[in-house]
């Protein structure tokens, strides 16, 4: 191949050039930001060192015939992988945590996310520290270790270790060390670090649980396996030992699973990986990536062979003078090679500047590294592989050319070609028909779950963190924030009611069929929460006064919601007790009924039985306030914050709008929308580069005969319609092939969906609308171009 | 040089079938300046494509040198037609994306000659059709006439036995027509044998035989310079 010829060939094509090169740099540019994106949820948790031998302890739990699973472990684990389990070489407990951390009497708290942990768990990550020494760093008695990011935040350029902090409660700690940020790409995202016998502290003199039951699950567990271990093995023996050390009270199956699979796949049904967790939006994002290369290779085939005329007779003259088929295929696909590559590297300066902004919009860290070979070895393997798929057939097409037939012009090229340029432009067309479809469809299912009738009022009601503090005087804070005249209600609870975590089996009722045992979420509200969120109580009434914490003689009082009601029967009204078993057997009493309202599972259908617990103790992680109509958000903030600051000074009280909060929950949704509607936009636009090439060479091509039918009278509407009507006819196909895979993908990605929106015509409609709509004015552009030119001239030069 | 016997090539359409050489026989000698003559779809050109190797009879023998090559496949046939036969075509057939210099190069560029043997020959070859000094421009830079010039260079430039003339100067005025002419004459002087293809008496009068064609056959053979003509002068 003489690369001076090629290079001149492809400049002096500006046309076709630049669409086939801007064609594919956008294809490849899309390809390589997905395939970046995927890289990193394929590789993430696996830059922590030792990630092949970490592990997370998970279990199964039994509800009838309904097979939960948790990644949470039991207190007393701990000590028994250590003691029992050879193949576990250490496990470090954990639990994350939120902490506003401040120096003594100095500047505004610092909030970040932080870890409850083990010790062992700096072995375990590889942690590297750039200040204090690791293996004592846990050894005062309330130490904390900070990563450099927090360090900077709260000590500037001082030396950080020795040196005091105090959280939101006023608790102090040591900072004992400081340990390197975390690189990107795994859950450890941590600031700071605090043992985990602190925590274990709190929850046991606060009462929270009993820590050593083997029934309670009150955090997790990581798990390093030494190198080799039989995992098949040991899950075999931690499936039974929940019941061998309860005498078969309990009967959690516990087993280990690597923290390699959990983001991707670690989403269990019926006690098995349900395959489809997070890996299907990976897998259906990396095959955006390949149909949008395909797409953009599409349009170098189409017009490449469209402009077969143009290079019959070359190859015609390099056949006659001795050019062998052979020959002319290095000849064609060394131009498709180097089109490739000047494509690559658009593409690839593209993608490395659309980057940032594509990490901005998406909240990621992507980069693309040239020294790492993945990345190059990537890049050159897309190139190598766009040069084949786009420059093989032209190759052998053009290539095959008889040169009598050429240079006797017995019979135009392309008859063939002409076909499979047909068959390509439907196929892109419904590509981005599809992709259109599924972007839309992702739209209307996020707006359907968003606007569903939720059963409580999340607008103006604001989400505070809350310190022991507040929680110690949670009456009086009620009543100085309803003193500010603008809250209209406010309670404490232990979650954010759309997100309720704590849960358990084990219930008993009067009258419960005996092997019947639901798993039942429980709420923890101090009186205010309910009417704060104008959760309807349907029967019974609702609490008012702040019950005494666990011990009490009398009865809890509980509200139970409807679902809970209809499972429990006859049971299930005001009055009637339910009781988690063991001595205390029935000792909560119903208090109310409440009507459902969803919560968790924002896309269930069925609604999960829910026990709401007044009860104070337990209601310690949030502040729920509900504003009054037409209190000025900034000003309530301001009048609520000085409230609580007045309690605890400390604490930053960065408040959240609950249904902020709420929309959040749709995060993994918008993301998919939001990524599939950009590349489906780009696909798209990549198609109609290849149809406008196409429109003007058809147009081309057709001059004479557009000026010899307007010098017979034929209108511009005339020329319009006779140019548009065979690409009409393409998307006409394209939609009808198109409209069945688009329901049957739509039909199978909302199937994931209990509570989903039900496709109508009106999606087809909409998207064969807008794609025939941007297609047609594609071609318009060259047709209308031809149907105005001037017809003697059209005449005159053919 | 050229024997063929009996040569015999038939096109066919699902409706129609048209016989473009019935039966023929000619013999062309090494070194002789053959001209073909006839009304179109006489078979003039289909015969001048089979002698070039482009195309194959369906019946009939055809000896090159001796070799029958009739019954050649495609790449026997490339690999004869590169090494003996050079190529002037009505519409001279020039590469547009090719300089003057990379047009005519082309054919030793196929015959795996080295790049400073090519670049000696290319320049000789563009001296003799005086166009060495638009050896960078491309086609679309020069006149007709310079564009036929460059299309004989390319023609001789791989020194081919036989050159095969369709029409050469059908796309000409009368002045670069004759210059083209003259330089096939002198072509064949200096050794080639060449067979023209044309519709004017007048070219025709450069050649040593005038070969009439009808339906496909031969009907009548004038010998040109031994029994009327001397060639016209080059015009001042």
């Amino acid at each position: 191949m003489n690369i001076r010829q090629s290079l001149r060939i492809i400049f002096r094509s500006k046309t076709y050039s630049i669409l086939n090169i801007a064609g594919l740099a956008i294809g490849i540019a899309a390809a390589t930001l997905i395939l970046l994106w995927v890289e990193y949820q394929l590789s993430y948790n696996k830059n922590i060192p030792k990630h092949r031998q970490l592990y997370v302890v998970a279990q199964h739990q039994q509800y009838g015939d309904d097979t939960r699973t948790f990644f949470v472990s039991p207190g007393p684990l701990f000590e028994t992988l250590n003691s029992e389990f050879p193949d576990v070489k250490r496990n470090a407990r954990y639990a994350d945590g939120k902490k506003d951390f401040s120096r003594a009497g100095e500047l505004a708290p610092v909030s970040m996310q932080g870890l409850y942990a083990d010790s062992c768990i700096f072995g375990m990550l590889d942690m590297e520290f750039v200040a204090g020494a690791a293996h004592r760093a846990f050894d005062p008695a309330s130490p904390v270790v900070i990563s450099e990011k927090l360090a900077a935040a709260l000590f500037g350029r001082q030396p950080p270790v020795g040196e005091v902090l105090k959280d939101e409660d006023g608790a102090t700690y040591e900072v004992t060390g400081v340990f390197k940020n975390f690189s990107k790409g795994n859950r450890f995202q941590h600031d700071w670090m605090i043992p985990f016998r602190l925590l274990e502290k709190i929850y046991d003199e606060k009462g929270y649980t009993d820590v050593a039951h083997w029934g309670n699950n009150w955090h997790s567990t990581y798990v390093e396996l030494h190198p080799g271990a039989d995992v098949a093995r040991l899950n075999e023996r931690l499936a039974g030992l929940a019941a061998a050390k309860t005498n078969g009270m309990v009967n959690h199956k516990y087993f280990v699973y690597p923290i390699d699979r959990l983001r991707l796949y670690g989403e269990f049904k019926d006690g098995l990986e349900t395959g489809t967790g997070y890996v299907r939006t990976v897998r259906m994002f990396f095959w955006i990536g390949c149909i949008i290369l395909l797409i953009a290779c599409i349009n170098f085939v189409n017009l490449s062979t469209a402009r077969s005329e143009k290079r019959a007779l070359e190859v015609g003259v390099r056949k006659t003078f001795g050019s062998r088929r052979a020959h002319l295929v290095r000849q064609f696909m060394g131009e498709a090679g180097l089109i490739t590559g000047i494509a690559l590297l658009a593409a690839l300066a593209m993608a490395y500047g659309c980057l940032p902004a594509f990490n901005r919009l998406f909240s990621y860290h992507l980069s693309f590294d040239f020294t790492n070979p993945y990345h190059l070895g990537g890049a050159l393997a897309t190139g190598a592989l766009c040069t084949l798929l786009a420059g093989s057939y032209p190759a052998f097409y053009l290539s095959s050319f008889a040169p009598l037939t050429v240079l006797k012009k017995l019979k135009k090229p392309g008859g063939s070609a002409a076909w499979i340029r047909k068959g390509l432009v439907v196929l892109q067309l419904t590509v981005s028909f599809v992709l259109i479809c599924a972007t839309i469809v992702v739209y209307l299912q996020v707006r359907h779950a968003q606007s569903r009738p939720l059963g409580f009022v999340k607008e103006n009601v604001l989400l505070f963190p809350i310190t022991d503090e507040l929680q110690r005087h949670s009456e009086v804070v009620r009543q100085r924030l309803l003193n500010t005249g603008v809250v209209e209600n406010s309670g404490f609870a232990s979650s954010n009611v759309m997100q309720i975590w704590y849960n358990g089996g084990g219930y008993e009722w009067q009258g419960k069929m005996p092997d019947a045992n639901p798993l039942i979420t429980t709420l923890f509200v101090t009186p205010g929460v309910l009417e704060t969120l104008g959760i309807a109580i349907t029967e019974g009434e609702t609490f008012t006064e702040a019950k005494a914490a666990a011990g009490a003689e009398a009865p809890m009082k509980v509200i139970i919601n409807r679902t809970l009601a209809n499972m429990m029967g006859e049971a299930g009204h005001v009055g009637a007790l339910i009781g988690q078993g063991g001595d205390s057997k029935y000792h909560s009493e119903i208090a109310g009924i409440a009507a459902d309202f969803v919560f968790n599972n924002i896309y269930g259908k069925k609604p999960e039985p829910l026990i709401i617990a007044n009860y104070p103790s337990y209601a310690s992680n949030y502040l729920l306030v509900k504003l009054k109509e037409g209190a000025g958000a900034t000003n309530a903030q301001m009048a609520i914050k000085n409230v609580l600051q007045t309690f605890s000074p400390n604490t930053a009280f960065d408040a959240a709008f609950m249904d902020d909060t709420f929309d959040q929950m749709f995060e993994s949704e918008r993301f998919a929308g939001r990524m599939a509607g950009m590349f489906a936009a780009l696909a798209v636009f990549i198609s109609c580069l290849g149809l406008f090439g196409l429109s003007a060479f058809a147009a081309e091509r057709r001059t004479k005969e557009i000026g010899i039918r307007k010098v017979l009278g034929a209108s511009v509407a005339d020329i319009l319609i006779l140019l548009g009507k065979h690409f009409m006819t393409l998307i006409l196909m394209a939609v009808a092939i198109g409209m069945p895979v688009a329901w049957y993908v739509a039909s199978a990605w909302l199937q994931g969906y209990e509570y989903k929106v039900t496709l109508g015509w009106s999606v087809f409609a909409a998207t064969l609308l807008l794609v025939a709509l941007i297609a047609l004015l594609t071609v318009s552009v060259q047709s209308l171009r031809a149907a105005t030119a001037n017809p003697v001239k059209a005449i005159k030069t053919n | 040089m050229i024997k063929i016997t009996d040569l015999e090539k038939i096109y066919r359409t699902e409706e129609v079938e048209t016989v473009a050489l019935n039966k023929l026989s000619l013999e062309v000698q090494e070194h002789e300046f053959v001209a073909v003559m006839g009304p179109s779809g006489c078979g003039k050109s289909t015969l001048l494509h089979i002698l070039g190797l482009l195309d194959a009879p369906n019946s009939g023998s055809f000896l090159f040198n001796g070799i029958e090559v009739a019954k050649l496949n495609e790449s026997k046939r490339s690999d004869l037609r590169k090494a003996n036969i050079g190529f002037v075509f009505q519409s001279f057939n020039l590469i547009d994306e090719l300089t003057v210099f990379e047009n005519v190069e082309l054919p030793l560029v196929y015959s795996k000659v080295k790049a400073a043997e090519r670049r000696r020959r290319v320049e000789a070859a563009l001296h003799s059709v005086e166009m060495m000094h638009r050896r960078s421009h491309f086609p679309s830079q020069l006149s007709g006439g310079q564009q036929q010039r460059v299309a004989v260079a390319r023609a001789v430039v791989n020194s081919p036995r036989l050159i095969l003339a369709d029409e050469p100067t059908g796309n000409l005025d009368s002045r670069n027509g004759a210059e083209v002419m003259l330089m096939l004459s002198a072509l064949n002087e200096q050794g080639a044998t060449i067979v023209m293809v044309t519709h004017s008496e007048h070219d025709a009068r450069y050649s040593h035989r005038i070969i009439h064609m009808l339906d496909g056959r031969t009907v009548t053979e004038n010998f040109m310079r031994e029994l009327l003509y001397a060639p016209p002068k080059k015009e001042a």
